[in-house]
């Protein structure tokens, strides 16, 4: 029987430009953690002047044992787009924090946590502790920047610490400071307490509480200094956690037991990130009873799950595909952590250990060489159905793919029958090929290997791919079995 | 620099190739890393003039890092206390990260003296002034006193913008 790829679970699996699955790219390392540090967020700003961009990386003490005398030591570094630092601001916490967010009010940046002061600053320029500034209205009195979680919103730095929403005054060209917080503009949205905030495409301000998600229009800011309190209720999704809803591709996705769903809206499709139940023999099988507990990020592409699973899962939600990625270096659990933007718009990936560009034909420790001695392995699985009356033994397992140095994969039930790629280079080979028209360059050809087996069963699960980043693999696989055994399967 | 259709091309002749557009891109960044240094000075003041002050105003056309600020002093006498300050100007102190920039000392008697404070430690104070936004360097004496005289600098870099 012939199984489609693309219908599997897959893992380090990417749709090529032209559409086709492959193994994804490889992973270049371009920055470390420092030594004993920990990435804990990230993300990046681009100067509207100098059109620069600076990366903002927050980090603390990897030691969990030094938080007992207090020295988590928390930090902010800015780094400019050689991630040579520019300035490192002291947060001055004993915690690691749970969650960081920021919010860009034109040229002013507000970095807050619900576990250190907020902290304000100058896009291109450095940062300093936030401090109350009078309001540019005489008849109202300014509070102390509050702590929390923010997001920027109509001109406005918006902080929901607890239950409590404060929005700051709007910077326009009368005036105006994203650090004057006025108790008119302190509002209960009677939700519970907030864990995620976001703005999404129409404009609204939207927050992710235990009790819903509600959303404030941006006409409730049309009214001057006083924001309207014009709340209204988007879902009943139960926010329980930080870092589990994120805003990507204009939709808000948050977690759920099962995996994750929109939740801007009622009845949101759930997308389950489990494996499925099957023996695997490339990589653990990824399974969680509750998937609230992760974390999810949005990025250029759709969102991005990860845990504790040491692996992540993206979901492209343009080329409708999605999969669970490992990598392979050295002591790197894949705890994505943020992304950071380049100056042309490519994605860095941030883990707890350092930041990756997501391109080309290898993992690597540097962005040129150091090719890691693990193989990517692309693999899709898969659990067959087969007639329970028929305990099929399966023969052969046929798999392709246009490898020229690397395995082809294949398994049934854990056992693995790989072999190494017998694809032929027809592209040009540095320090051979000579460019002439008398040659004929064409991209490598698919070639197929076929795996014996002899496996009574009454559940046939494979896995089939890949090795090496950027490899084509055939979409259709082929899965060949013979009649109903004398007797029923004893042990597989 | 070889180009890659030459035939055949060998794996020197890429990186060579890839050696000469890096070494492109560096040239390219240094070039628009530009230094600029603004200057404020007080010339010949007679024992009879007032404590001074001298400002000159400036506006960036670009984003400019602090450097430095300096200051230095020629003749005179000692336990005068001079100073140069880096300042928004009006009210507001917001692109001046309501923190103050300054460099100063008291001048210990005649001869040149001179002092500077950089801004360029990551771990330090730093500051980028912002294109558009009105600065002031501010030359001061806190004693009426004769001085050949006070030379206040302040030196600042652009970051670059070409790839």
């Amino acid at each position: 029987m012939k199984i489609n790829i693309a219908d599997m679970t897959q893992r380090n699996i990417r749709k090529l430009p032209s559409q086709e699955i492959g193994v994804r790219p490889g992973f270049r390392r371009l920055f470390s953690a420092g030594a004993g540090r920990t990435i804990v967020s990230a993300f990046s700003v681009k100067n509207i002047h100098s059109e620069e961009v600076r990366h903002y990386i927050v980090d603390s003490a990897t030691d969990e044992t030094a938080f007992v005398s207090g020295s988590a030591d928390p930090k902010i570094t800015i780094y400019d787009e050689n991630f040579v630092p520019w300035q490192v601001y002291d947060i001055r916490s004993n915690k690691r924090p749970s969650v960081v967010t920021h919010a860009v009010i034109i040229d002013q940046i507000m970095i807050s946590s619900p576990d250190f002061d907020t902290v304000w600053g100058i896009v291109g320029s450095a940062l300093t502790r936030a401090e109350k500034v009078d309001s540019v209205n005489p008849a109202t009195t300014a509070l102390d920047v509050p702590r929390g979680i923010c997001a920027a919103w109509t001109h406005r730095c918006v902080i929901a610490d607890g239950p409590n929403i404060y929005v700051s005054d709007g910077v326009t060209l009368q005036g105006g400071s994203p650090r004057t917080f006025v108790a008119f503009n302190v509002q209960a949205v009677s939700a519970g307490p907030i864990y995620g905030m976001h703005v999404t495409a129409g404009g609204s301000l939207v927050v992710c509480a235990t009790e819903g998600v509600f959303a404030l229009p941006e006409s409730a800011n049309a009214s001057g200094q006083i924001v309207l309190p014009d709340w209204q209720k988007l879902s009943d999704h139960q926010t329980l956690s930080y870092n589990s809803s994120a805003h990507a591709l204009g939709r808000l996705y948050g977690l759920t037991r099962r995996g994750f769903a929109l939740i801007d809206q009622e009845m949101g499709t759930e997308v389950p990130l489990d494996d499925p139940y099957q023996p695997r023999g490339y990589g653990r099988r990824v399974q969680r009873p509750d998937w609230r507990e992760g974390r999810i990020y949005p990025t250029q592409r759709g969102p991005l799950c990860t845990d504790e699973v040491g692996a992540f899962h993206l979901a492209d939600i343009h080329e409708s595909q999605r999969s669970w990625h490992t990598m392979t270096h050295d002591q790197e659990e894949a705890k994505v952590r943020g992304t950071l933007r380049q100056r042309d718009g490519d994605e860095l990936l941030v883990t707890e250990q350092g930041v990756y560009r997501w391109e080309g034909n290898f993992d690597g420790v540097t962005a040129l060489d150091s090719e890691n001695a693990d193989e990517v392995q692309g693999v899709a699985a898969h659990t067959v159905q087969a007639p329970p009356e028929s305990s099929p033994t399966v023969r052969y397992l046929h798999v392709g793919a246009d490898n020229t140095s690397g395995n082809i994969l294949m398994a049934h039930r854990g056992t693995k029958r790989d072999a190494p790629g017998s694809g032929t280079q027809r592209g040009l080979v540095i320090g051979t090929s000579s460019w002439d028209t008398g040659e004929t360059y064409m991209p490598p050809a698919l070639r197929s290997l076929r795996g014996a087996y002899a496996d009574p069963t009454d559940d046939v699960a494979i896995e089939v791919g890949a090795e090496k980043p950027l490899t084509r693999i055939n979409t259709a696989c082929e899965v060949q079995v013979e009649g109903i055994d004398v007797q029923r399967p004893t042990g597989r | 620099m070889p180009t890659p259709f030459t035939s055949p091309i060998s794996a020197t002749e890429l990186q060579t190739n890839f050696d000469a557009h890096t070494s492109a891109l560096t040239t390219q960044a240094t070039e628009g890393q530009k230094y600029q240094q603004m200057e404020v000075e007080v010339d010949f003041l007679g024992s009879g003039t007032e404590i001074f002050t001298r400002t000159c105003d400036f506006t960036p056309q670009d984003d400019l890092e602090l450097i430095a600020l300096g200051l230095s002093k020629e003749g005179g006498v000692g336990g005068i206390l001079i100073s140069l300050e880096l300042k928004q100007q009006g009210d507001s102190t917001e692109y001046a990260l309501d923190k103050e920039w300054k460099v100063s000392f008291t001048t210990a008697g005649l001869g040149a003296e001179h002092s500077r404070t950089g801004f360029i430690d990551p771990t330090g104070d730093r500051l980028t002034l912002k294109r558009g936004v009105t600065y002031s360097l501010e030359l001061t004496s806190d004693t009426v006193a004769a001085i050949d005289r006070v030379y206040g600098f302040i030196l600042l870099k652009s970051r670059r913008r070409r790839r």
